[in-house]
């Protein structure tokens, strides 16, 4: 066992001190300070920052790097690994705003929402509110709208990728023995993978776009490779999509991620019943304009088609299951 | 020394880190592989994919967790919410040995996602420990803590970064993952003899070992598990495997990850070393 040394008694305003407990908590608060601290625009430490002024005190130099440089290679890394984690998450919003508008807007993000997760899969979570706060637009003008909707859209896919799902609920089971007296008291929820979402922008066919010239670059790679002298052309990106009204569920069904377009009748179905309302206030929920005065029952016979046949797609493909269930 | 309390009193031979550009290889075509080491962070999901995957890759193989993300060496309380993912997680694998970073990397529930070296103090030798015992305690599995890769070297430190890994399983009494490529890197980069390091750890306590690839640049090397082993680091561990005895070893390779045979053959040159240890033993 090394050998304890007498510790030098403590001084107001000290430098954090590891050697107490308390000590060790200011010590690497200070340090995390430093690491997650923004860089310089040439991607190096900011030494005249509050932050890199109390850490480097802490750090000790060698024959070869200065303290600065030490604390540099984590501050470097910081970025360098969360960058990376929503570059992988946020394919298409990159693509739709440009590397170096997507990087400036990652950047401002991790430093006003560092991570609170032990994992960087729950990163980008908070991405599409952030992109929603007016004061954020500056990295998405003029297509802030758009931004926001592939924004919520990939997180719906981090979600659908590893969210869990709840032994479904077959259709049968509304009107069979197991239902109540009542089955429109009854109250459903949907996959916990499964993210409705009403967008400005139909940027499923956009994502699909995106991937669909991946795969032909990726088949293509041994041809470029080969040609290495060619000069490599950029690959255009799709075009972007134009304002449309569009109502996709994002889900996973064997372990495959989907995304499916919804009518908005389906869609306020869907949405009523994730919100726990019981089953016939969520079928009225979908319709929210009266009955037409002429004709009734052609609109009635309508809608009961619009209920019947969503609910029957809906239990083949594992949508529903029982609330209180987790 | 193959087996001991803490790595559960196995024998597994040489293992290799489970990553998704081979998941179709070794589901489709099974190769032998003494046994896989999953990044237990990876898995504490809910759903999907990888725990399908996981599953699988159980009915055929045995699997050892290695997490990123315990921080035993932070400051903050262990978190029992991440605590129940993990013990859930345990359940499934039946791991018999978990391991994890003898590191900080949080404060106050914000995470650096790092492996950021310890200040190598009496106290927080002294609460590292508590936490890996209260961690044990709560997922009734044996623990062995990593030594890391570091680029920094702290003003506070009162002893050697061996000297405090030895007062902190002992005060924990816990198993050693001995990562001897990190050793390696580590002692480039502050200039210490890694073969002082190797002779001052309790080989008793050894339940795994790493070995891996490195990067160097002009003035530090960056442990990137992005190339094969080098032969500074295999002298290393020949080293570490006279001294402890064939131990369950593991090959990471993360980045640039080449086909899953190179992956394998690069794990399988450590058989060369335990192999002759085993029979030198048995002659004995």
């Amino acid at each position: 066992m090394p050998k304890k040394r007498n510790r030098p008694s403590p001084k107001s305003g000290a430098k954090p001190d590891a050697r107490s407990r308390a000590g060790l908590r200011a010590f690497q608060a200070t340090l995390a300070a430093a690491v997650m601290a923004p860089l310089s625009p040439g991607g190096t430490l900011r030494r005249g920052t509050a932050a890199a002024r109390k850490a480097l005190p802490l750090v000790k130099p060698n024959d070869r790097l200065t303290a600065p440089e030490r604390l540099e290679i984590y501050n470097i890394q910081y970025w360098l690994r969360v960058l990376d984690a929503l570059r992988e998450d946020f394919p298409a919003l990159r693509a739709a705003l440009g590397e170096a508008r997507f990087e400036a807007l990652a950047r401002a993000y991790l430093a006003a929402r560092p991570s609170r997760s032990f994992t960087l899969r729950n990163l980008g979570s908070g991405l599409p509110d952030f992109l929603a706060r007016p004061s954020h637009r500056k990295w998405t003008t003029p297509h802030t709208a758009l931004a926001i909707d592939l924004a919520r859209y990939e997180w719906a896919q981090v979600v659908a990728f590893d969210e869990a799902e709840l032994p479904p609920l077959a259709v049968e089971a509304l009107t069979g023995g197991e239902s109540p007296s009542d089955p429109g008291k009854l109250r459903l929820r949907l996959q916990p993978h499964l993210t409705l979402l009403a967008l400005r922008h139909p940027v499923d066919a956009f994502v699909l776009a995106l991937q669909h010239d991946d795969r032909l670059r990726s088949e293509a790679s041994n041809v470029r490779i080969a040609k290495k002298k060619k000069r490599e052309r950029k690959p255009k990106r799709p075009p972007l999509p134009k304002p449309e009204p569009t109502w996709i569920a994002v889900h996973r069904s064997d372990n495959l991620l989907y995304s499916k377009r919804l009518d908005a009748e389906s869609f306020r179905l869907l949405s009523a019943l994730n919100a726990g309302r019981p089953l016939a206030r969520a079928c009225s929920d979908a319709f929210p304009k009266p009955l037409p005065k002429r004709a009734p029952e052609d609109e009635l016979e309508r809608r009961s088609r619009v209920i019947r046949d969503g609910f029957r797609l809906w239990g083949e493909l594992g949508w529903l299951a029982k609330r209180g269930l987790t | 020394m193959p087996a001991n309390p803490f790595n559960g009193f196995t024998d597994y031979g040489v293992g290799i880190g489970l990553r998704v550009p081979h998941y179709q290889h070794i589901l489709s075509r099974k190769p032998t592989v003494d046994w896989f080491e999953i990044i237990s962070e990876n898995f504490m999901v809910d759903g999907g994919r990888p725990l399908h995957v996981l599953d699988q890759i159980l009915e055929q193989y045995r699997v050892v967790q290695h997490g990123v993300s315990m921080y035993f060496g932070s400051a903050d309380k262990t978190d029992r919410e991440h605590l129940k993912r993990l013990k859930a997680l345990v359940k499934r694998t039946k791991t018999p040995w978990l391991s994890d970073h003898l590191c900080w990397g949080s404060v106050d529930g914000t995470y650096t996602h790092d492996l950021i070296p310890m200040p190598y103090t009496f106290a927080a030798a002294r609460r590292t420990a508590q936490k890996i015992r209260e961690v044990r305690d709560f997922l009734e599995v044996p623990l062995a803590v990593e030594n890391v890769s570091s680029y920094v070297e702290f003003h506070a430190s009162e002893m050697t970064e061996w000297e405090f890994l030895n007062e902190v399983v002992e005060k924990a009494d816990c198993g050693i993952l001995l990562d001897v490529n990190n050793i390696y890197v580590s002692s480039m980069n502050h200039r210490f003899d890694p073969r002082v390091y190797i002779d001052a750890i309790d080989p008793r306590r050894v339940a795994q070992i790493h070995i891996a690839g490195h990067s160097k640049y002009e003035r530090f090397i960056l442990d990137t598990h992005d190339h094969p082993v080098c032969d500074p680091v295999w002298k290393l561990y020949a080293r570490a495997i006279a001294r402890v005895g064939p131990t369950a070893t593991l090959l990471e390779w993360d980045d640039r990850i080449p086909s899953f045979d190179e992956v394998h053959a690069e794990a399988q040159k450590s058989t060369l070393y335990l192999d002759a240890k085993k029979k030198e033993q048995a002659l004995a």
